[in-house]
């Protein structure tokens, strides 16, 4: 039996991030600091392990012999620091305690370059008093913890074939998080935010996209619980780039529209976490406080010379509504912009689309049922974009058909219920192998094709 | 937002006729009695009232009824088993209040007291300050409550479905106040330490629950979080956990130990609360305004499973409550293809459209902004302003441009319009002085007020004459402005490029327009006019206004400090035919210091004769003494030191003083007693 060390990676990589923001005594970092020592061991008594071993191979986190994709995309900082160190993973012992992982958050946060071997990080390690943790040689290496003892029969010093297509994707989705994660915590800092990376990025993304959004669609759909911020945004740019490029848009307007949806909330960097990640209702004055990040993400995007002012507009915009309401309070006179309304219609259906804290994830068919009957919400044109791009069923999305078949939405179709789907495993529930992977157009004048029977969520 | 069910009584709805429901009216009274009532003694004039008119509205809805009952269902306050309308005044609050000391139902007796009432509000208020900020469950004990004001306690309810993927839960949102006690150990105490029959029993069958889920996951490690989180299993288990719950309870009620009772307690919660957290509604269902929670949707925090990772075997998975829709499928198509229709209307180039833009930046503007986002707005204004503006770009430009004069920041109003003043002059391709006068034509006065410093800076700047008309209309617009408010603004106009650099338009000064002379007058008023006093005296001496203008200001050749106050009341009152009396006092005090000082080579000046002969129109001390000097002051006792023209016009202009001086004498007799002044005249003209 395995399990899954996604929550822990997830500690790991905010306790990185917090560290680089506050001191080494902030509650915020002595809360995490405490934390993991407990969820490693409350994990390897259900997993019967003795220590958790995460090894990080060509930026990738893998445990078990399996890479860890969604980690991977948002662990970024732990696969840079493995970088740094030379080493090819970490092994928690079971008896780490929270001083050794304030001393390995501040190193993360620290090291800036990567260092000369190996051995010089096992040495820093030990000189910060690190003793429970360890650091693995690389993969390639005869010593690699990954084919230790410990693991025989769970781990056979072979990794399993990775899908080209999904790895890079996977990178693509590092990076974005990476960027929007950066931008976030810059911005608290009172950093300038970095816009030539924003674009650099949007712009791979708008490239990468090139051949479809369905590989990329899948990966960004990690459930990133405590910095869901910046998933959101990253997964915002993507349905932008996605609908955009439905309307033929040219690519500096894609790459501008994507990079506007990426730093659509970066606002909320300014907002207190006790309010921004509050499970419950927001009071009044939290309410209050909460919406001003619409105006303060302009503000700090209004601050950095290079910052579009599309991407102005979509932190400032992305919570109006159409009929006026919504905020920042519009006067009468205030004009929107097309491509802002679309923003705001990808924001609140990503919004309620996604898992929260506070709220299971719900069906696009849900979603749509929602924006629908709340007249006035949104520019009926931009709505209408948005349906036509993404259909009832978005890119990436997995369907069992009503013939037992089951696929991944490769496109929306004409009509919303009929998408293109690449079928991947046959009636009777069987993977089908790569190469007898087939695409259906369920819109197409063909008789006896299959309908969408259940959306997998 | 509630779902208003086929019972419950909406305020508009009833608005119909005009008049508020008596539950609303009910609640309003309430809300007052729990406003005032605490905070007055009995006998007061403002708790009789609060008190009386209370009693009133329940009378009235009473009827024959005895008992007021308030009930909370499904979260939702109901009276008399109507269900309220929580936008109505005070059942919010009310709601809350017995949410949050866990009231299942009140019961007021009809006849209850004014004391009673009192007594009833302090506690409850009393009740809701010692459970605010409690962190750990405990039990409340509601007492001080009078007799004829009764509570009901929530009760955990034997019929609870966990299964059910139903919206009704009421235990929820911090009914009970409680932190994250870990796992069930409660339970495991009940059986440990022996208790009650019953609720022995009641803990056995909520294990056995947990552990036939256990065995029926087939995953040995499934905790009790995870238990708890998976509605579906355990509402399969042929012992329903439910029941198990309410003979728990049962076991309670009939006596327990404090503490078991507690702990267990917290481990039903968790249980409960568990299975409520998944049904809270985001925030994004709150901003649109949709009730989530009435589409009954629950689903556990799960992580979705990412490709190339482990997948669940499909008995691993577990079985998801289905998704209630409001609209069928057919419906939504339709819905979707009316929307999905409009995106096929219309082509989305990708054109420059910078309304919005220009909007966003004109609200920044509207409060303050640190120097690197203004530096910012430059630049992109200088983008956008960097064409022919389409109409709806510059409407929005106007309208930007009104909306910040009425900014409250007088600082980042000022900076404000400075900046996109500033940035639409240099770009050139649209007038300013056009903008100007179209967001004048809309201002209010006070707008106008504010707006004034602008308008005179871009005037004074003058480069953007093209359009007469509407420059002539906007210097009007400037000079018409009340003097008062002239002077209260023009410190903010001499912040403003033209005056604090100087930079004057020859189209303006050269010479000055009359349109703006009281703007001038009230720029010179300064002790410190700076080099506009300099350009306007040489402006003025172009074309000096009316005849005192025309006798003095040849006089005046540059600017000096003692010639300010002739200055301001000249350019006051200069464009009128008839000169008042101050002016010419003014003048005449001018005439007299300055007339004299004249170099020899200035005094062959063409205007000087006519200067002098204004002496007999202007009031200038010792005007006699002047013209004598002109007449009759000789170099060496032979040369004239004033030329001809000069000692001729002195000499007429003696003359006239003294024939007008004669003529007012006489008119003064003549005012005085006319018989006698006729005699005088008679025998001077016999004589």
């Amino acid at each position: 039996m395995k399990h899954d060390p996604d929550e822990l990676v997830i500690l790991l990589t905010r306790g990185i991030s917090q560290r680089k923001m506050y001191f080494a005594e902030h509650p915020k970092v002595a809360a995490i600091s405490h934390s993991f020592p407990k969820e490693l061991v409350s994990f390897l008594e259900q997993s019967g392990s003795k220590s958790l071993f995460l090894g990080v191979v060509d930026r990738k986190l893998v445990y078990h012999g399996t890479y860890l994709i969604g980690p991977s995309i948002v662990g970024s900082k732990l696969s840079e620091f493995a970088e740094f160190l030379r080493c090819g993973g970490f092994l928690f012992q079971s008896v780490v305690h929270a001083d050794e992982m304030t001393q390995f958050f501040t190193l993360a946060s620290e090291i800036a370059e990567p260092l000369a071997h190996l051995a010089e990080a096992r040495a820093l390690l030990r000189e910060r008093g690190i003793r429970n943790i360890e650091l693995s040689p690389v993969y390639e290496d005869p010593e690699h913890f990954g084919g230790l003892s410990d693991f025989a029969g769970e781990f056979n010093g072979e990794l399993a074939d990775d899908n080209d297509g999904q790895m890079a994707g996977m990178f693509l989705c590092q990076n974005l998080y990476d960027t929007v994660d950066t931008a976030h915590t810059g911005s608290t800092m009172g950093y300038s935010l970095d816009i030539d990376r924003a674009r650099e990025e949007s712009g791979k993304l708008v490239d990468g996209t090139r051949e479809g959004f369905m590989d990329i669609m899948q990966l960004v759909h990690y459930p990133d619980f405590d910095t869901y911020t910046v998933g959101h945004s990253v997964r915002v740019a993507l349905l932008a780039t996605l609908v955009g490029k439905s309307m033929n848009l040219n690519d500096e307007t894609l790459l501008e529209l994507c990079m506007a949806g990426l730093l659509h909330d970066v606002g909320k960097s300014q907002i207190p976490d006790e309010i921004l990640f509050k499970p419950g209702r927001l009071d009044v004055e939290e309410r209050d406080i909460m919406e001003t990040h619409a105006r303060i993400g302009a503000e700090i995007l209004m601050g950095h010379e290079k910052a579009s002012m599309l991407a102005v507009a979509g932190a400032w915009g992305h919570h109006l509504r159409s009929d006026g309401g919504g905020y920042p309070k519009a006067p009468e006179w205030a004009g929107r912009h097309f491509l802002t309304q679309l923003l705001q219609v990808c924001d609140v259906f990503e919004a309620l689309t996604a898992i929260r804290p506070y709220k299971p994830p719900f069906s696009p068919r849900r979603v749509y049922e929602i924006m629908v009957q709340d007249e006035g919400a949104f520019d009926p044109t931009a709505l209408g974009v948005f349906v036509r791009a993404v259909g009832l069923y978005p890119p990436g999305s997995r369907l069992v058909l009503t013939d037992g078949t089951r696929g991944i939405v490769t496109a929306a179709g004409n009509d919303p219920e009929k998408p293109v789907v690449l079928i991947q495993s046959d009636r009777e529930g069987n993977e089908l192998p790569a190469e007898m992977h087939h695409e259906v157009d369920l819109d197409a004048e063909a008789e006896d094709l299959p309908a969408v029977e259940e959306l997998l969520m | 937002m509630l779902t208003k069910s086929p019972k419950s009584i909406a305020l508009d709805e009833r608005e119909g006729g005009g008049e508020q429901s008596p539950h609303a009216r009910l609640l309003l009274s309430l809300d007052r009695l729990f406003k005032v009532g605490p905070y007055y003694p009995p006998g007061h004039a403002a708790t009789r009232r609060v008190t009386s008119d209370f009693k009133n509205v329940m009378a009235h809805l009473l009827g024959q009824q005895d008992t007021l009952v308030f009930r909370m269902k499904a979260g939702v306050l109901h009276v008399q088993d109507e269900m309220l309308d929580d936008s109505w005044p005070g059942v919010l609050d009310f709601q809350t209040l017995l949410l949050q000391l866990g009231v299942d139902h009140l019961e007021i007796d009809g006849d209850a007291s004014v004391e009673d009432l009192l007594t009833f509000v302090s506690r409850f208020l009393a009740f809701r300050n010692e459970v605010a900020g409690v962190k750990h469950f405990r039990h409340m004990k509601y007492d001080g409550l009078p007799p004829s004001v009764r509570i009901g306690e929530k009760q955990f309810r034997t019929g609870i479905a966990l299964g059910s993927t139903g919206g009704e839960d009421q235990d929820q949102d911090g009914t009970f106040l409680l932190d994250e006690p870990e796992g069930l150990g409660g339970l495991d105490e009940i059986l440990n330490e022996g208790a009650d029959p019953g609720c022995v029993h009641g803990a056995e069958t909520i294990n056995e629950g947990i552990d036939a889920a256990r065995e029926s996951s087939a995953d040995p490690t499934l905790d009790d979080a995870r238990v708890v989180a998976a509605p579906p299993r355990l509402a399969e288990n042929k012992k329903p956990v439910a029941s198990g719950l309410g003979e728990l309870i049962g076991g309670f009620e009939s006596g327990q130990e404090q503490d078991i009772r507690s702990r267990a307690l917290e481990s039903v919660e968790l249980m409960i609360q568990k299975l409520g957290r998944s049904k809270r509604s985001g925030r994004h269902a709150d901003f649109l305004g949709t009730d989530t929670e009435s589409a009954g949707e629950r689903q556990t925090r799960t992580l979705q499973k990412m490709p190339g990772e482990q997948k669940d075997s499909p008995q691993e998975q577990p079985e998801k409550p289905k998704e209630v829709f409001l609209m069928s499928l057919p419906e939504l198509r339709d819905a979707l293809g009316e929307y999905a229709g409009k995106a096929t209307e219309i082509e989305y180039g990708n054109e420059q459209d910078e309304t919005e833009h220009l909007s966003i930046i004109f609200q920044m503007l509207m409060d303050k902004q640190p120097p690197d986002v203004l530096t910012s707005i430059e630049r992109k204004l200088d983008l956008v302003f960097n064409r022919t503006l389409p109409p709806q770009e510059r409407e929005v430009c106007v309208a930007g441009v009104q909306s910040l004069v009425t900014a409250e920041d007088e600082a980042a109003r000022h900076r404000g319009l400075s900046l996109v003043l500033n940035r639409f002059r240099k770009a050139r391709t649209e007038s300013v002085i056009r903008l100007l006068d179209d967001v004048c034509e809309r201002c209010h006065d006070e707008s106008r007020n504010s707006l004034w410093p602008f308008v005179v800076n871009e005037l004074l700047l003058g480069n953007d004459t093209d359009d007469l008309p509407c420059f002539h209309r906007l210097c009007l617009r400037a000079g018409e402005m009340d003097l008062e408010v002239m002077r209260e603004q023009a410190p903010q106009l001499r912040k403003l490029p033209a005056m604090k650099k100087g930079l004057f338009s020859d189209d303006v000064l050269q010479p000055p327009l009359v349109e703006l002379y009281p703007v001038f007058s009230v720029l010179l008023e300064a002790a410190h006019p700076g080099p506009i006093a300099v350009k306007l005296v040489r402006g003025l001496k172009l074309d000096p206004p009316g005849t005192i203008g025309e006798s003095v200001m040849p006089l005046i050749d540059t600017y000096k400090h003692s010639y300010r106050e002739f200055l301001v009341e000249l350019l006051a009152s200069g464009h009128r035919n008839r000169p008042p009396k101050s002016l010419l006092e003014i003048a005449g005090r001018v005439l007299a210091n300055d007339l004299l000082a004249l170099s020899p080579k200035r005094r062959g000046e063409e205007w000087v004769p006519g200067t002098i002969a204004s002496l007999a129109e202007i009031p200038v001390p010792h005007a006699e003494k002047i013209l004598k000097t002109i007449t009759g002051r000789r170099f060496l006792f032979l040369i004239n030191t004033w030329p001809k023209p000069c000692r001729n016009a002195a000499r007429d202009t003696r003359k006239k003083i003294r024939l007008a001086a004669l003529a007012a004498e006489a008119a003064r007799e003549v005012a005085e007693d006319p018989d006698r002044a006729f005699t005088k005249l008679k025998s001077e003209s016999d004589s």
